[in-house]
């Protein structure tokens, strides 16, 4: 079961998600998306994390609703209190929360500090070798039921 | 080699969405307007015969635009789009798709029929709730880390 209960901390891309201020403009966010490759940024106030604003909440909340990239902070228009997710929470948490929320980025804060946010690109690298494991394991459950099997009507 | 039925389903059984689709002469603006209306991440832009041109996502709303004044939304998306037409045949595999996914660092395909039209748009989402779904064992009802409630069945 060793690739399911791999850890988070496993499947963290080296470059860390942008950390801003809740008073950053929207402008700056989206630089530093572009310059970071993270399609989020993470807001952080006194150290701790308070929301997070996606490319997704971008074209929604900013463009579509023809708000002012200059003009409009990002504590106006991210998603405050996001779910948080620790380093050592299993890779398969992580999967269930982006297939059933459609969250694509999770923030993951260890100990109240924020580290970076997972990507669901990062996931994605590692999902063949989480399938092999799958199998593997569905292939040992099937074999073990049979000489449960056999071992119960042997009768000899 | 990872074998197991999940890999080799065919796209065409795996649940997605119908596309937004627009040709390449439609202004940005309206389309970030549609993106926003339909919960949508990607417009896949299409040639007269229903072919695909290229990929408009939010991505390129962030890389390809500026945003000084709003003559962003006038621009037209043929200008502006990602020329791609990578695509995916309804009678490709899972492992295509994730793989094609990874190494394109794609978060939607569009889906091509037999006569090369687009019907349909797979997106990251659509893989891991089918992997979810899937592998239920494995996926639902997780042993929620320390710092998660159990509030659902999902294990969240």
């Amino acid at each position: 079961m060793a690739r399911l209960q791999r850890t988070i901390s496993e499947f963290i891309g080296e470059r860390t998600a942008p950390i801003v201020e809740p008073t950053a403009p929207i402008a700056e966010c989206v630089e530093q998306m572009k310059a970071s490759g993270h399609s989020c940024v993470l807001v952080v106030e006194g150290g701790a994390l308070v929301g997070i604003f996606t490319g997704r909440d971008f074209v929604n909340r900013v463009l579509a609703e023809r708000r002012s990239v200059h003009e409009t902070s990002v504590g106006e228009v991210m998603t405050g209190e996001p779910e948080q997710f620790a380093p050592s929470d299993c890779i398969s948490y992580a999967i269930n929360r982006m297939a059933v929320r459609g969250f694509r980025n999770l923030p993951i804060v260890e100990d109240g500090r924020v580290i970076t946010a997972l990507s669901v690109h990062d996931v994605i690298a590692h999902l063949s070798s989480v399938f092999a494991e799958i199998a593997e394991l569905e292939a040992d459950a099937s074999e073990e039921s049979m000489e449960e099997w056999f071992d119960t009507g042997g009768g000899g | 080699m990872v074998s197991n039925e999940l890999v080799d389903v065919t796209i065409a059984r795996i649940p997605h969405r119908r596309p937004v689709l627009a040709g390449r002469d439609q202004p940005v603006g309206e389309l970030v307007d549609r993106l926003a209306a339909s919960k949508r991440g990607s417009v896949i832009v299409i040639d007269d015969d229903g072919r695909v041109l290229g990929m408009f996502t939010e991505r390129d709303v962030k890389h390809r635009l500026d945003f000084r004044d709003e003559s962003w939304r006038e621009v037209l998306v043929g200008d502006v789009m990602t020329v791609d037409a990578t695509a995916i045949h309804e009678s490709a595999t899972f492992a295509d798709a994730l793989a094609l996914m990874r190494d394109r660092r794609r978060r939607h395909l569009p889906i091509v029929g037999a006569n090369g039209r687009v019907d349909g748009v797979l997106s990251i989402r659509d893989l891991l709730r089918f992997v979810v779904r899937h592998y239920p064992d494995h996926f639902l009802n997780l042993p929620p880390g320390p710092k998660h409630e159990t509030s659902s069945r999902w294990g969240g």
